[in-house]
C-alpha cells in the first residue's frame, strides 16, 4: 500500500455523524482527510483554494442547500468525485444531487468498512445506482424520446439522449440486476457497465457551471 | 337545462320566422304607385337642373355599378307623377334604397335631405327614405319629383324603387323597412359586440387555447360589418372605412373557419395559411378596386375563394360537430349555420348586382343567434372546465389525505411496533449490543421500505422489489449468502397501489430474514413461477436451508405475520418446506385493491 492516499473533504452538520465519518476516514490508510466542516459556506470558502479527490456532502445543510456545494465543486474542480451523504439514498433526493454533479452516494448507516470501501470504489470509477433511480431515469428518458420533448428537470434544462446500450443498462439495473449480472447479460465487462452508469449520470449533470461560479462570486467566495 | 335549451331554440326559430315574415311583408306594396321610369342627368348642380340638357332615360332601380361603372359623384333623377285635384290626404314618397345619400325635391322645392352630400358623404345606403309632400306644394295634374343622389364609383351606388301613394300605408311600410334595415342591424351589432368581448376576454384569460380568440375576432369582423348597416357619419377616411367594411365579411369567414377547425380539433395549417393569404390579397384587392385600379368583379372573384371554402367548411364542420356531440346546442348551431350561409350568398348576389337593388340584407338575423349560441357554448365550456378543475383539486386533496393516512398506518404497523420492541429491550435492561443494533437496523429497513414504496410515482412493483434486493445485497454477501436473481420473466407493467406494494415487500423481507436467521441457507433464489395466469404473477422465493420443521422453531411468528399481510394485500401465500429448503410462493393479483 505505497499508493498515494485519496484525499477526502466532508461537510455534515450532524456532529455525531461528522465525528464518525472523520474517524472512518482517518482509520483507513488509503484515505487522507484534508477538510471536515459542518456548514456549506465553510466548504464553499475552502473549495476555491484547495484541491481534493473526493468530496462528501450532506444535502440538508443548515445554511445553504447541499446541491449548491456540489455545483460549485463541479465547476471549480471537475476531476473531484462528489458523493452525497444520505440515510435512504432515495430517488427524489439523489436525482437532484446527480443533476447538480454528484457521482455517488453514501448511506449514513453503513458499517465503517463499507463507508471506506464506497469512497475508494467511487474514486476508482464505480458509481452506485439503485433500481428505483434507474427506473425513474428510464421513465424520464423514454417519455423524453416518445414526446420528442425532454421532461422538464427541476432546473429545466436540456438532457442529452441516451445511447441504446445505456438504455439497456438502465433497464437491467431497474429490474434488479447487479453490475456483474448486467455485464454478463450484455456480454460486457463490469468496468464497462460502470462506465455506462457514469456516462448516464454525466448526461444528467445539467448544471450550468457559469451560473454556479456567478453565484459563488455573488456570495463573495471567489475573487 | 333542457328548458333553457328549448327557450334558446324558440328564440332562434322566432327570429328566423320574424325575419322571413318581414321580408315577405316588405315585398307587398299596398295602395301605392311604383315609379319605374325616370330621366337621369350626371351633373353636380346644387338645384334641380333645367329640363333642357343631356338627360337620358333610365329604368328604376338604377345601379351605377351596372349602368355607369366609371361614374362617381352627384346625379339627378327626374320623374313625374299625376295628382287628381283636391287630394284628400296628400301624397307620400318612399324610397327603399338609395346609395350613398340623397336629397328630394318636389316641384323644385327641397323637402328632405339625407345629410352631407359632399365627401365625406353621409352613409345612407341602407336607410329607407320617407316623406310626405305637403298638399299646397302639389299641383293638379303633372308634378315633378327630383332626387339628387351621391354615388361612389364601383360601390353599388344608385337609386332603387320609388313608391308614391297613401301616406298612412307608406309610412307603415317605412317603419317596417327602417326596423328591418337599421334597428335590427343595431341589435345584431350589439349581440356581436358582446360575443366578441366574451370570446376575446376568454382568450386573454385562458391564454393557451386560441379557439375562442378566433371566435372573438370573427365577431369583431361582424361588429364592423353590422355597424356599416346603420352608421351614417364616420370620422375616418371613407376609402379606409370602405376597405374595412367591405373586407369584414371575408375576415369573418377566415376567423370563423379557424375557430371551427380548432373547435372540432381538425388541423389544416396549410389551408389556414392559404385562407389568411387570400384574406390579405382580397383586402388589398378591395382597396385597389375602391381606388379604381381593379374592376370590382375581380375582387369579388378573389373573395369567393374565401367565401366558398369558408362556407363549405362552416357547414360541414358544424354538421359534423352536431352529429358527434349529439347535443341540442350543437344541433341548433349547425341549423343556424345552414340557414346563415345561403343568406350570405344571397347578399353576395345583391352586392354583385345579380339580385334586386332594393333587396334587404337579412343574414345577420340568423348570424346574431349564431353568435349568441356559440357564446353560450363557450360559457358552458368554461363552466365545465372550472368544474373539472375543482373536481381534480378535490381528487388531489383526497389522494394526498389518503396517502398521509396510509403512511401513518404504515409507520404505526411496522416502524412503531419495532421501535416499541427496541424500547422494551432497553427498559428491561437486556442491553445486548448486537441484539439492540439488530432491532434498530430492522427499524431502518422498515423505514426504507416505506420510503421506497412512497416515492415510486409509477407504482411499478419490480423496481421496488429490485430495490429491496439492492439494499440487502451487500449485507447478505457479507454473511456468505448468494442471491440467485431469475427475474427476467417478471412483468414490467405490474403496478400496485403503494399500500399493497409495501405489504408484499414486507413479506419478501420476512422470507429473507427467515432464510438468514433460522434456515442457515447459502443461496436465496428469486424467480417467477411457471404457468402464470393473466391475473396473477407468482413470485417464488426459495432457499437451500434446513426448512422450518428442522429449524429453531421461532419462525412461527414470522410466518403468521406473512399470512396476515398476504390476506391484507389480497395476495395468496403458499409455503413448501423440506429439509432441502423452503420455498415461499406469493401470488400477486394484477388487480390488487387499495388498502386503507
Amino acid at each position: 500500500m505505497d499508493k498515494i492516499p485519496v484525499t477526502v473533504a466532508l461537510v455534515e452538520d450532524e456532529p455525531e455523524l461528522l465525528e464518525h465519518l472523520v474517524r472512518v476516514v482517518r482509520a483507513n490508510p488509503q484515505l487522507r482527510l484534508v477538510h471536515a466542516c459542518s456548514t456549506a459556506m465553510d466548504m464553499m470558502r475552502w473549495l476555491p483554494r484547495n484541491k481534493v479527490d473526493v468530496l462528501l456532502v450532506d444535502l440538508g445543510l443548515p445554511d445553504r442547500p447541499g446541491t449548491e456545494v456540489i455545483a460549485l465543486c463541479r465547476s471549480l474542480q471537475p476531476d473531484c468525485e462528489i458523493m452525497v451523504l444520505s440515510i435512504f439514498g432515495d430517488a427524489a433526493h439523489m436525482v437532484q444531487a446527480f443533476e447538480a454533479g454528484a457521482r455517488g452516494y453514501l448511506l449514513k448507516d453503513g458499517t465503517e468498512d463499507e463507508l471506506a470501501k464506497h469512497v475508494l470504489d467511487l474514486h476508482a470509477g464505480g458509481s452506485p445506482m439503485s433500481p428505483i433511480i434507474a427506473s425513474q431515469l428510464l421513465t424520464r428518458w423514454q417519455e423524453g424520446t416518445r414526446k420528442r420533448v425532454v421532461v422538464p428537470s427541476p432546473s429545466d434544462r436540456k438532457v442529452d439522449a441516451l445511447s441504446a446500450r445505456e438504455l439497456e443498462v438502465l433497464q437491467l439495473v431497474s429490474r434488479g440486476c447487479t453490475y456483474q449480472e448486467t455485464g454478463t447479460h450484455l456480454g460486457i465487462a463490469v468496468t464497462t457497465v460502470q462506465a455506462h452508469v457514469r456516462n448516464i449520470y454525466a448526461k444528467l449533470d445539467v448544471h450550468n457551471k457559469a451560473e454556479a461560479l456567478f453565484e459563488a462570486r455573488q456570495l463573495g467566495l471567489l475573487d | 337545462m333542457n328548458r333553457r335549451l328549448l327557450v334558446a331554440a324558440a328564440l332562434v326559430l322566432h327570429s328566423w320566422l320574424a325575419s322571413m315574415g318581414f321580408a315577405c311583408n316588405a315585398l307587398a306594396a299596398p295602395a301605392s304607385q311604383t315609379i319605374e321610369h325616370a330621366r337621369f342627368l350626371l351633373a353636380d348642380d346644387e338645384h334641380p337642373p333645367a329640363d333642357e340638357g343631356a338627360w337620358s332615360n333610365v329604368q328604376l332601380p338604377d345601379n351605377w355599378s351596372v349602368t355607369r361603372k366609371q361614374a362617381s359623384g352627384i346625379g339627378w333623377y327626374r320623374m313625374t307623377f299625376d295628382v287628381a285635384s283636391n287630394p284628400p290626404h296628400g301624397v307620400a314618397v318612399l324610397v327603399q334604397r338609395l346609395s350613398m345619400n340623397g336629397e328630394f325635391y318636389v316641384n323644385g322645392v327641397r323637402l328632405l335631405s339625407g345629410g352631407s352630400m359632399s365627401a365625406p358623404v353621409t352613409r345612407n345606403w341602407n336607410t329607407p327614405f320617407f316623406f310626405e309632400v305637403p298638399a299646397p306644394l302639389l299641383r293638379a295634374g303633372r308634378n315633378v319629383l327630383d332626387i339628387r343622389v351621391y354615388a361612389y364609383r364601383n360601390n353599388n351606388g344608385g337609386l332603387g324603387t320609388v313608391q308614391l301613394g297613401d301616406p298612412a300605408a307608406l309610412q307603415a311600410k317605412y317603419f317596417f323597412l327602417n326596423a328591418l334595415h337599421v334597428k335590427g342591424a343595431i341589435l345584431s351589432f350589439a349581440v356581436a359586440l358582446v360575443a366578441a368581448f366574451i370570446g376575446i376576454v376568454a382568450w386573454l384569460r385562458m391564454g393557451h387555447d386560441a379557439t375562442y380568440g378566433f371566435f372573438g375576432l370573427a365577431m369583431v369582423a361582424w361588429v364592423v360589418r353590422y355597424a356599416n348597416y346603420f352608421v351614417q357619419d364616420v370620422p375616418i377616411n371613407p376609402t379606409l372605412y370602405g376597405l374595412a367594411v367591405n373586407s369584414a365579411q371575408g375576415w369573418f369567414f377566415i376567423f370563423f373557419t379557424s375557430f371551427l377547425l380548432r373547435l372540432t380539433r381538425v388541423r389544416w395549417p396549410r389551408a389556414e395559411r392559404a385562407l389568411y393569404l387570400t384574406g390579405v390579397l382580397g383586402t388589398a384587392g378591395i382597396g385597389a378596386a375602391s381606388l379604381g385600379w381593379v374592376p370590382l368583379w375581380i375582387v369579388i372573384g378573389v373573395w369567393s375563394f374565401v367565401w366558398v371554402p369558408g362556407s363549405v367548411a362552416l357547414l360541414l364542420a358544424s354538421a359534423r360537430h352536431a352529429y358527434k356531440r349529439c347535443s341540442v346546442l350543437a344541433g341548433l348551431a349547425a341549423l343556424v349555420a345552414w340557414l346563415y350561409v345561403p343568406l350570405t350568398f344571397r347578399e353576395l348576389l345583391i352586392t354583385s348586382g345579380f339580385m334586386n337593388f332594393d333587396a334587404s340584407y337579412i343574414a345577420h338575423y340568423v348570424g346574431a343567434p349564431l353568435a349568441a349560441l356559440i357564446s353560450w357554448m363557450l360559457i358552458d365550456r368554461l363552466v365545465d372546465t372550472a368544474r373539472v378543475a375543482a373536481e381534480a383539486d378535490f381528487a388531489r386533496a383526497k389522494a394526498t389525505f389518503d396517502e398521509r393516512q396510509r403512511i401513518t398506518q404504515d409507520m404505526h404497523d411496522g416502524l412503531g411496533l419495532q421501535l416499541n420492541a427496541a424500547l422494551r429491550v432497553v427498559e428491561r435492561g437486556e442491553l445486548d449490543r448486537e441484539k439492540f443494533a439488530g432491532l434498530l437496523r430492522g427499524c431502518l429497513d422498515e423505514l426504507r421500505l416505506i420510503v421506497d414504496s412512497s416515492t415510486s410515482d409509477t407504482g411499478e412493483f419490480l423496481p421496488l422489489l429490485a430495490s429491496l434486493r439492492y439494499r440487502m445485497q451487500s449485507k447478505l454477501e457479507a454473511i456468505g449468502i448468494r442471491i440467485d436473481w431469475q427475474m427476467h420473466d417478471f412483468p414490467d407493467d405490474l403496478t400496485l397501489p403503494p399500500g399493497a406494494s409495501l405489504q408484499v415487500l414486507r413479506m419478501v423481507q420476512e422470507a429473507i430474514n427467515n432464510a438468514i436467521k433460522h434456515a442457515n441457507a447459502s443461496v436465496i433464489a428469486f424467480r417467477v413461477a411457471d404457468g402464470r395466469t393473466p391475473d396473477h404473477v407468482t413470485l417464488v422465493i426459495s432457499d437451500n436451508g434446513l426448512g422450518f420443521e428442522a429449524g429453531a422453531g421461532t419462525e412461527g411468528k414470522g410466518l403468521s405475520g406473512m399470512k396476515r399481510r398476504a390476506m391484507a394485500a389480497g395476495a395468496k401465500l403458499a409455503i413448501h418446506s423440506s429439509p432441502e429448503g423452503t420455498s415461499i410462493e406469493i401470488a400477486i393479483p394484477s388487480t390488487l385493491r387499495e388498502l386503507t
